[in-house]
């Protein structure tokens, strides 16, 4: 069997295993609720979560196109972007992929021998947090152009009417 | 750690969780884009508040008074005293846990002590030690700490991180309005000089001027005057607007942020385009420039205080009944407080629709009514001509605003009239809507820059439902009735659902409003072009 066949086969538990350790780098009781509560208004991270990150572990085994990968990612990082996470932090938990996977299948004697596949497979979560990592700072930026374009909206009309009656 | 470990074991070490310490334990960390700058002590020194001095919440030294802890403990045994409500609220919790994940803040951070009931704790906490038997013998058990630097910290960290938006409150089976205990915690912290600017200042302005900015009344003037080129322009026709007007038969109050912030000033374009249609003798007043009560925010005093010109005004002025516009907590403040504040209005007569002849009976007692009480009624009784399809552009939803919606039950009065001007409407779902409405994240004082973050994490919640309907039904506008909604939800959807607009419900209702000897409309209130016009 190879390494992307057992991974096929054991995904929904490795993206529940996925969803646990993201939410446990949440602290103290936050985690239960977070990963309990499924209502997709009243627990939006838990939901967005548990919505995106299978999604993400069925590209990065199977790629079918990079937009998929993007959007799902995207949808993450907004969350990670705002809340009390150092960057490192914001985008880590994509390593904790890498966690599970070692810790439950390197052991398997099949992974053992299909070492190349699981390089590959490593590489492409690496590649994931790359794009994560732009993701993550594009959104950084966008916060602080939405920032800037706040402070105008706030005076807008006070500026345009100083503007109209005393010439620009 | 030994280095003879296997990679794959190294691996297994790394820790990505954070300290596992018991939540009073945990001491709290000052980060940038979560918290407020503190008040400038010259607007403090002009509304004569405590300790007047330069510092900022990231600081070691919060340059306290030196007998910090007796003046906040005092504080607090005076108002245990004086409020009955807070006694109650500090001694009936159980902890059932009801009130957890309702708040925004906990929804959109995962931070556990954003749960209103451990918030509330940190209160309780200081209340039990110094206040009750149990928590003076036995500390720890009874859930008791001493008020330290690092417990001050916290307050000051977490009930700016309150909103004070109460939907915690709607499912408390006890009615615990943690809104009252984020009101008295701030209060306690402002007798030491703790407080945010973005509260101090506008309360200073406010008490100066009338309104948060500091406009002053020819300032007032020329914004008006000039709103009404605007709408001249828009129209073609030009509207008187009444300023100071003794003997009008209504005052107009409404936020100061309608006539110099966007979107909001397409909603003063809508209320003068209105008052002109039907002919109502109005005036605005130059002193009750500004429904918003910072005040509110950091103590009942200066609530007090602020909330006095609108009575005050009408006095002056002469008028029989007062009308209020789309501002957020001025309604609370007038349906929960306004009465005991600055009452009895015995000098005002109970509010009657001089066009439909109505009388809101509801409003007897603070002869106060809403905007879209009054819109409403007018729409009823086919009192104004309007036009659906000038808003065809828009596919609307409808954002309750807390203080409106939790404040003063205004749920129908607004959807009403959304559905009376506009043919494209669809609700965001059960959860997040009505009473159960999720705050923008920056009310009470907290829609600072500074702060942008923590009120991107307090608004995901409601962006989420946001999303949900421009996504799967087209919606491209959040209209909703309050001025800190039409600051701060604007940035919030560009961050979590671009292309989704804000806008007041009087905008949509100025667009509709078919008017008397007006020219063609080819635009909108915004001065985009209108359904159907856009290559003229």
């Amino acid at each position: 069997m190879k390494f992307y066949e057992i991974l096929e086969q054991h995904k929904s538990q490795i993206a529940e295993k996925w969803l646990k350790a993201v939410i446990e780098t949440y602290p103290g009781d936050a985690g239960k609720f977070l990963f309990e509560n499924k209502n997709q208004f009243g627990n939006p991270i838990g939901y967005t979560f548990s919505k995106r990150l299978p999604e993400i572990l069925d590209e990065l085994i199977n790629p079918t196109e990079p937009q998929k990968l993007n959007i799902a990612i995207d949808d993450l990082m907004k969350i990670r972007a705002v809340q009390e996470f150092t960057p490192s932090e914001a985008v880590g938990f994509f390593f904790l992929l890498k966690k599970i996977i070692r810790k439950e299948y390197h052991h398997d004697e099949n992974a053992q021998m299909l070492f190349r596949e699981v390089l590959e497979f490593e590489s492409r979560i690496d590649q994931a947090v790359s794009l994560a990592f732009d993701i993550y700072v594009g959104l950084k930026e966008k916060i602080y152009e939405i920032k800037a374009g706040e402070t105008k909206a706030q005076y807008g009309k006070m500026v345009e009417r100083l503007n109209k009656k005393y010439g620009d | 750690m030994s280095l003879k470990m296997k990679p794959e074991e190294l691996a297994q070490t790394i820790s990505y969780k954070p300290p596992k310490k018991h939540w009073m334990d945990v001491r709290v960390e000052y980060k940038k884009g979560s918290y407020n700058y503190a008040g400038n002590p010259e607007s403090l020194k002009y509304v004569h508040q405590p300790n007047p001095r330069k510092w900022q919440p990231y600081e070691e030294n919060w340059k306290l008074p030196e007998n910090w802890k007796e003046i906040i403990l005092e504080g607090f045994r005076e108002r245990i005293d004086k409020f009955r409500s807070l006694k109650l609220f500090m001694d009936i919790c159980v902890r059932c846990g009801a009130c957890a994940d309702k708040c925004h803040f906990f929804i959109g951070s995962g931070d556990p002590k954003n749960m209103p009931v451990l918030r509330a704790e940190l209160l309780r906490a200081v209340y039990r030690k110094e206040f009750t038997l149990a928590g003076k013998l036995m500390a720890k058990m009874a859930g008791a700490t001493e008020l330290t630097f690092d417990v001050l910290k916290e307050w000051f960290y977490y009930f700016y991180q309150c909103t004070q938006c109460r939907r915690c409150s709607v499912f408390c089976p006890y009615g615990i309005d943690t809104a009252e205990i984020t009101f008295i915690a701030r209060e306690l912290m402002n007798l030491i000089g703790v407080n945010i600017d973005w509260v101090m200042t506008p309360v200073a302005n406010s008490h100066r001027t009338g309104n948060h900015l500091g406009i002053q009344p020819h300032g007032f003037k020329d914004s008006i005057e000039f709103a009404r080129d605007d709408l001249e322009d828009l129209t073609g026709i030009r509207v008187e607007i009444p300023i100071n007007k003794k003997g009008a038969e209504i005052l107009f109050v409404i936020p100061s942020a309608d006539y110099f912030a966007e979107p909001h000033y397409y909603t003063l374009l809508g209320y003068m385009a209105l008052f002109h249609e039907i002919g109502l003798d109005f005036t605005f007043s130059t002193y009750a420039s500004e429904g918003g009560n910072f005040g509110s925010f950091v103590s009942h005093e200066l609530m007090k205080v602020l909330n006095a010109k609108i009575y005050a005004e009408a006095k002056r002025l002469k008028v029989k009944w007062i009308l209020g516009g789309e501002c957020g907590h001025m309604w609370r403040i007038l349906h929960q407080y306004m009465d005991t504040l600055n009452g009895p209005a015995d000098f005002l007569e109970v509010p009657k629709s001089p066009i439909t002849r109505t009388v809101f009976e509801n409003t007897r007692s603070t002869k106060m009514v809403h905007i879209t009480e009054f819109t409403a009624d007018l729409i009823k009784n086919n009192k104004i001509k309007l036009d659906k399809s000038r808003n065809d552009h828009w596919h609307a939803t409808f954002h309750d605003s807390c203080n409106p919606a939790r404040g003063m039950g205004l749920l129908e009065e607004p959807r009403y009239i959304l559905k009376s001007v506009l043919n494209n409407f669809t609700e965001m779902p059960d959860n997040t809507i009505r009473e159960q409405t999720f705050c923008c994240g920056s009310g009470a004082g907290l829609g600072t820059e500074e702060n942008f973050e923590m009120r991107m994490r307090g608004g995901f919640p409601r962006a989420n439902a946001v999303k949900y309907v421009a996504e799967n039904n087209g919606v491209n506008l959040l209209t909703c009735i309050c001025a800190i909604d039409k600051a701060t939800l604007p940035p919030l959807l560009q961050y979590w659902v671009p292309g989704v607009e804000v806008g007041g419900i009087h905008e949509l209702v100025g667009n509709a409003l078919v008017m008397k000897g007006e020219n063609e409309r080819k635009t909108d209130l915004r001065n985009n072009p209108s359904p159907g016009k856009e290559d003229i």
